[in-house]
């Protein structure tokens, strides 16, 4: 399970000048437990979202407080919770480090599959299994957004995180992709937490918390907690 | 044809003698191909750069993927060129662009013809034995990896930060050129950073 102790995330920003340098707090005393399978955070661009999901996977480390993931802390044993946690970021391109789709999951699977031809063959098969096995030698820049969206997804799936942490997944994809990526989401055995501003999306967890200003000011069910947004934004 | 094939190439599956033969195999064509070019003469330096536009068309990749150069970059060869022309030294010319080309031409050779996965394997064999010396090998074929994908990216940066110059008027500007370059490639590292971070690519027990 997903635990959130007091947590704080604490920048350095310049100050005024000859001011040196002042602090900007992202986000502040945080306490959560996310037991849930479907989880969503929403919040306005800038409210620490991004930020929160960043410290499930050590990507972002607490200023103060604890974060723990099926007991592991991402500051002290990052690679224990990488291992339990994928991460898919909002932009597929800066995710997929392989010229084309087959790479980037033979990549993932590196550790797990040490034969090469096994490896490929797998890294086919899931691919495969989403659909993607058309343009799987493809170069990803030749790629739509939803096809490379899901490569990324593959990719991070291969090695069966117990965990998937998506950033705004759906942010860069056209309402087609959406609908598709938002199903594929829907399917997966895995637990999802997410960061979105796709209400569609948020509405489908088990539980939405609204972020703003690194505070968590709603958290209930979607219909609530969207509501809660919607009110907040208007 | 995109930025990210226009310069190093990208593998296409195929058949040849080069998809059958091993990657070693090709790092000494790649180094039997550039080293003369490197220490010859200019009339070395054309016949290894002929010899290896040959043998890219053999790798039976389309001609515009296997031999074509992003428009920047064939500014930069006809800059370099013109420079040591102007200052009376045709031959410097030849050597400097003639080899570049070779080398870039080989490197295509060993790119088109070989997956990414293979490379990394390959350089991770090649390097297991600095890890004696502490050295990660795996790290050393991801940072490979990772440079081969990056270069076609900032070239790509450079062709769309100079439309947006010229979009703008700023085109004869050298630092409204230059500044989102720099700036996109910072960017960009940071994010394959988090990207290879939070997949756990290079942790230290990958090997």
């Amino acid at each position: 399970m997903i635990q959130l102790q007091g947590v704080s995330v604490r920048v350095p920003v310049p100050g005024a000048p000859g001011q040196g340098w002042g602090t900007r707090t992202l986000l502040e005393d945080i306490t959560l437990d996310l037991p849930e399978r479907r989880v969503a955070f929403v919040g306005a661009n800038g409210s620490g979202k991004s930020t929160l999901l960043r410290l499930l996977n050590g990507l972002v480390v607490a200023s103060s407080g604890r974060v723990l993931v099926d007991g592991l802390d991402p500051a002290s044993d990052g690679k224990g919770v990488r291992r339990r946690v994928g991460f898919v970021f909002t932009d597929p391109l800066s995710q997929l480090v392989m010229p084309t789709p087959l790479e980037d999951v033979e990549l993932s699977l590196r550790r797990t599959i040490r034969d090469r031809s096994q490896r490929r063959d797998a890294a086919r098969a899931l691919l495969a299994a989403r659909g993607l096995d058309h343009v799987a030698e493809q170069s990803i820049y030749d790629l739509s957004g939803g096809e490379r969206q899901l490569a990324a997804l593959t990719a991070v799936l291969a090695v069966d995180p117990a965990i998937l942490v998506a950033d705004e997944p759906t942010t860069l994809l056209d309402l087609r992709n959406r609908l598709v990526l938002r199903r594929v989401l829907t399917e997966l055995d895995q637990q999802v937490v997410l960061a979105t501003h796709d209400l569609d999306l948020a509405a489908d967890a088990d539980r939405v918390l609204v972020v703003d200003g690194g505070h968590i000011v709603a958290d209930g069910a979607p219909g609530e907690a969207i509501a809660h947004y919607e009110a907040m934004m208007a | 044809m995109n930025a990210a094939r226009a310069l190093l190439g990208i593998h296409v599956p195929g058949t040849t003698v080069w998809h059958r033969m091993g990657v070693g195999w090709k790092y000494l064509v790649f180094l039997a191909l550039t080293v003369p070019a490197v220490f010859g003469s200019w009339p070395v330096v054309v016949g290894a750069l002929v010899l290896t536009l040959a043998l890219v068309a053999t790798t039976r990749a389309p001609l515009r993927l296997a031999w074509g150069m992003p428009l920047g970059l064939v500014v930069l060869f006809a800059f370099v060129a013109g420079y040591h022309l102007l200052f009376g030294d045709p031959t410097m010319a030849v050597k400097v662009v003639g080899t570049t080309l070779t080398a870039l031409y080989a490197g295509r050779i060993v790119l088109i013809t070989t997956p990414m996965p293979v490379l990394i394997d390959a350089l991770v064999t090649a390097t297991r034995p600095l890890a004696r010396f502490g050295a990660s090998p795996e790290r050393f074929g991801l940072a490979v990896a990772v440079l081969v994908r990056s270069i076609p990216y900032v070239i790509a940066s450079f062709g769309e930060v100079r439309d947006a110059a010229r979009a703008r008027g700023l085109d004869r500007n050298p630092l409204a050129s230059v500044t989102p370059v720099v700036i996109q490639a910072v960017a960009y590292a940071r994010t394959t950073g988090d990207a290879l971070m939070a997949r756990g690519l290079g942790d230290e027990d990958d090997s």
